[in-house]
C-alpha cells in the first residue's frame, strides 16, 4: 500500500442557504515515499478540501485516508497517535500560518517535541533552519521580521522538525514573488530527494508543477479527471479539461502567443451538471456526456482519465 | 509593432520621481526618474518585483497618488501636462484614461447594480441621457462577452464569478471611450483559464478600438502574450526597455535575466529553476549605486559607487548597466 492512500473520498460542507456543497465527490489519490504528486485544478474545485481531509483537518463524509497503513483520524477529540504526526501540512499563506507572537525557536520546538514522541534522532532548531537554507542565528527572532519567502522556509522547517514521512503542501508558493517561488520549489525538490518524504503539492500553477512533480493529478469540480506522470500528461493530455488547462498557460518566451481560451466558468458545486461534470465547457462533448458519468479508465502506464472519448495511448492495451 | 514612429506618443512620462513620507518623518523616493512612452494602439508592459514602483507610476497618471505622495517631472497626455495642471488631470481621468485593478471589486460598488454604476459613469463623462447611457452600457457588456447583457445590468457584482467581474470592470472602464487603459495586474487573481479569456479580450479591444494599454504585471508570461514593448523596473527605476521579443527572449540587464531564469518555462530539461538570491529592497533602503548590486552575480566595484544611466544599446532598446555582461551571451 502507498505511504498516503486516499480512496473514494467525499467532503461535504453546509452552504449558507442550507444547500449541501459536495466539494470532493469521490476521489482516489496515492503518494509514495520520495515522490512528488501534484494536485491541480481551477479555484474552488476542491483541492484544499482534499488536502485538509488527507491530514485529518476535516472529517470526510465518506471514503478513507490511510497513512503508513493506518487510518488517519480527524483531529479533535483525542490526541493523535505519534506515528500520524509524521504526516505534516504546509499552508499557502506564510503570514497567517506562523503565530506572530512566538519566536522561531519555539515554533520549530513544537515540531521537535512531535519527533520526540515517535522516537528517532532528535534534530536541533539550528539544524532544521539550516536544512531550509536559513541561518541558525535567527532562532530568537519573530516571524514578522522575515519576507514571505523566508517565512515559508520557516514553516517548512517547522514541518521538517517533526521528521515527517509525508507533507501535504497547499499552494505553498502561490503567495510569493517569482524568484522566491523558484527557491521554495527547489527546496521542496531537494527535501524530497534527500529525505525520501512523500509530497502532495497542491497548486493552480501548472508550469511549476510540470517542473517538479513526478505525478500530476487533475481535478475538476470535486472529481479527479486525469492522473499521469507529469511529462507525458503535459505532452499529450488525455482529458479535454487537462488539455484546456495546459493550453491556457502563457510562456515568457517573447513570442507573443495568446493562450487558448477555455470558455465558461466552473459551475456551482452545489448543483453540478449531470453526466460528465465538464460537459457544458467541453469542446468535444457528445450527447452521451450530459447523461452518463464517465468512469476512470486505465489508458496508459500509470495513466487514468475519466472521459468517454479518451483513447488509450499508443501501444497500450 | 515596436512604435519607433514619428508621431508623438499618446502618453509620455518624463523624469517622473515620486517621494513618500516615511515613518521616521522623512521623505523617501519610491519612483526615481522614470521615462516611459505609450503610442496610440500600443500595449506597453511594466514589469518588476513587488515594491518596484509600478503601481505608483500608474496612479500618478490618473492623479490618484496616495496622500503625502509628491510627484515631480512631466506627464504629457496628448501634449497636456497632467502634473502641471490639476484641471487637465481631472478632465482626463475616467474619460480619457481609465484603470482596472487586480481586484475588480476595487472599481465596482458592491451595493449598486451593474447597470446603475455603468450608466452613472457614462452619463457623467459623456453627458448622455439615461436611455443613451443604457445603450452604451449594454453594448460594452456585450463586447466583453457578458451573456444576456440587458439582464446582467439588473444584477449585482457578487452575483458574478471573478472572471466575469473583471470583464464587467473592464466594460465599465471602457464605457466612456477612453484612449488609454491602465491595467494593474488584471489577471493575477484569476485562474489561467479565465486569464486567457481576459488577455484575449484586451488584445481584441486594442485591435478594434485602437486602445492604448499600460499593462502592469510581474507575470512575464502574461507580458509575453500581450505587450508590444516592455519596461522592467527595479527599486523605482527603469532598468531595461525594448521590444517584447528582444527583452524576453534576449534579456540584456542582469535583473531581467534573473527574473526569467527563476521562471519555469520550456521543457524541464531546458534549464534548472534558478532563484535570484535575496529579495527586493524596501523604499528608503535602496542600495547606493546600482540598486540591484547586492543580488547581481556580475557586480563589480563600480556598481556600488555609481548610479547607472539608462543607455541605448540598440534601436528601441536601453539598459541601465554599464557592465553589460549579457551583451554577447545567447539567451
Ligand atoms: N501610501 C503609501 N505610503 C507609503 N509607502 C507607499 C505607499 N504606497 C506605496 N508605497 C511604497 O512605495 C513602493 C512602490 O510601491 P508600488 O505600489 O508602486 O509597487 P509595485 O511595483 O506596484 O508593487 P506590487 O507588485 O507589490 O504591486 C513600495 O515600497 C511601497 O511599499
Ligand atoms: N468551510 C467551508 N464551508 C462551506 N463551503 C466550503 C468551505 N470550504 C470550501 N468550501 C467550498 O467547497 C468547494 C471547494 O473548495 P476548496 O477545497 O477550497 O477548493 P480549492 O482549494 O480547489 O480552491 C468550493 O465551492 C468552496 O466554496
Ligand atoms: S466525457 Fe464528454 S464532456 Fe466529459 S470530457 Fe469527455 S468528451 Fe468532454
Ligand atoms: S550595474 Fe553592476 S550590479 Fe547593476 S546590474 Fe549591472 S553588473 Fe549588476
Ligand atoms: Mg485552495
Ligand atoms: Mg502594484
Amino acid at each position: 500500500m502507498s505511504l498516503l492512500s486516499i480512496r473514494d473520498l467525499v467532503v461535504r460542507y453546509r452552504g449558507h442557504s442550507g444547500a449541501t456543497v459536495t466539494a470532493v465527490a469521490g476521489c482516489d489519490l496515492d503518494v509514495e515515499e520520495g515522490q512528488i504528486v501534484a494536485l491541480v485544478g481551477e479555484s474552488g474545485c476542491g483541492k484544499s478540501s482534499l488536502g485538509k481531509a488527507a491530514v485529518g483537518l476535516i472529517r470526510p463524509a465518506a471514503g478513507s485516508v490511510t497513512f503508513d497503513g493506518e487510518p488517519v483520524e480527524p483531529l479533535g477529540q483525542r490526541a493523535r497517535p505519534a506515528a500520524q504526526r509524521r504526516l505534516q501540512m504546509v499552508f499557502q499563506d506564510p503570514f497567517s500560518s506562523l503565530n506572530p507572537r512566538r519566536r522561531i525557536a519555539d515554533l520549530i520546538g513544537d515540531g521537535l517535541r512531535v519527533s520526540e514522541l515517535h522516537g528517532g534522532r532528535q534534530l536541533s532548531v539550528g539544524e532544521c533552519l539550516e536544512r531550509v537554507g536559513l541561518s541558525a542565528g535567527i532562532a530568537d527572532r519573530f516571524p514578522h521580521q522575515f519576507s514571505g519567502g523566508q517565512r515559508q522556509r520557516i514553516a517548512i522547517a517547522r514541518a521538517l522538525a517533526a521528521q515527517p514521512r509525508c507533507i501535504v503542501a497547499d499552494e505553498p508558493i502561490s503567495a510569493l514573488d517569482a524568484s522566491a517561488q523558484a527557491s521554495i520549489a527547489n527546496l521542496l525538490v531537494s527535501l524530497v530527494d534527500d529525505l525520501k518524504v512523500g509530497l502532495l503539492f497542491i497548486s493552480h500553477d501548472l508550469s511549476i508543477v510540470r517542473r517538479i512533480a513526478d505525478i500530476t493529478t487533475v481535478m475538476y469540480l470535486g472529481r479527479v479527471v486525469e492522473t499521469a506522470p507529469s511529462e507525458p500528461l503535459w505532452r499529450a493530455p488525455l482529458h479535454p479539461y487537462s488539455a484546456g488547462l495546459i493550453g491556457a498557460i502563457t510562456e515568457p518566451d517573447g513570442r507573443g502567443r495568446m493562450p487558448a481560451d477555455l470558455p465558461g466558468d466552473v459551475p456551482d458545486p452545489a448543483a453540478p451538471p449531470p453526466g460528465c461534470r465538464f460537459h457544458p465547457r467541453c469542446p468535444i462533448a457528445i450527447d452521451r456526456c450530459s447523461v452518463e458519468v464517465p468512469e476512470r479508465r486505465l489508458l496508459g502506464p500509470g495513466r487514468t482519465a475519466a472521459c468517454h472519448l479518451a483513447e488509450p495511448v499508443a501501444a497500450f492495451v | 509593432m515596436a512604435s519607433v514612429s514619428t508621431k508623438p506618443p499618446l502618453l509620455s512620462i518624463e523624469g517622473l520621481t515620486i517621494s513618500l513620507p516615511t515613518a521616521e518623518g522623512q521623505r523617501a523616493e519610491a519612483v526615481r526618474g522614470v521615462d516611459l512612452a505609450i503610442g496610440r494602439g500600443e500595449i506597453v508592459g511594466l514589469a518588476g518585483e513587488s515594491g518596484s514602483g509600478k503601481t505608483l507610476t500608474a496612479l500618478s497618471v490618473l492623479g490618484l497618488l496616495p496622500g503625502g505622495a509628491r510627484p515631480v517631472g512631466r506627464i504629457l497626455f496628448e501634449e497636456r501636462d497632467l502634473l502641471a495642471s490639476g484641471r487637465a488631470a481631472r478632465s482626463v481621468r475616467g474619460a480619457e484614461v481609465a484603470m482596472v485593478f487586480q481586484d475588480p471589486m476595487t472599481a465596482l460598488h458592491p451595493m449598486l447594480s451593474i447597470g446603475r454604476q455603468m450608466t452613472e459613469h457614462v452619463r457623467f463623462h459623456l453627458r448622455l441621457s439615461q436611455h443613451a447611457a443604457d445603450t452604451v452600457a449594454v453594448e460594452m457588456l456585450d463586447r466583453v462577452r457578458i451573456p444576456n447583457p440587458r439582464e446582467a445590468m439588473t444584477r449585482y457584482p457578487h452575483q458574478f464569478s471573478g472572471g466575469m467581474r473583471q470583464r464587467i470592470a473592464i466594460a465599465s472602464a471602457l464605457a466612456a471611450g477612453p484612449k488609454l487603459l491602465i491595467a494593474d495586474e488584471p489577471t493575477t487573481a484569476l485562474d489561467v483559464t479565465v486569464q486567457a479569456g481576459i488577455l484575449r479580450l484586451i488584445e481584441g479591444l486594442r485591435r478594434e478600438l485602437q486602445l492604448s494599454v499600460l499593462l502592469i504585471t510581474h507575470d512575464l508570461g502574461v507580458m509575453s502574450a500581450l505587450a508590444d514593448r516592455v519596461y522592467v523596473m527595479y527599486a523605482g527605476r527603469v532598468v531595461e526597455r525594448g521590444a517584447r521579443a528582444d527583452v524576453l527572449a534576449q534579456p540584456r540587464h542582469p535583473y531581467t535575466r534573473g527574473l526569467l531564469d527563476a521562471l519555469p518555462h520550456g521543457s524541464p530539461s531546458d534549464h534548472p529553476l534558478r532563484a535570484l538570491p535575496g529579495s527586493p529592497p524596501a523604499i528608503g533602503r535602496f542600495p547606493a549605486g546600482c540598486a540591484f548590486h547586492p543580488r547581481c552575480r556580475f557586480a563589480e566595484d563600480i556598481c556600488r559607487a555609481d548610479v547607472p544611466d539608462l543607455m541605448p544599446v540598440a534601436p528601441g532598446r536601453a539598459i541601465a548597466c554599464p557592465i553589460d555582461p549579457l551583451a554577447a551571451v545567447p539567451a
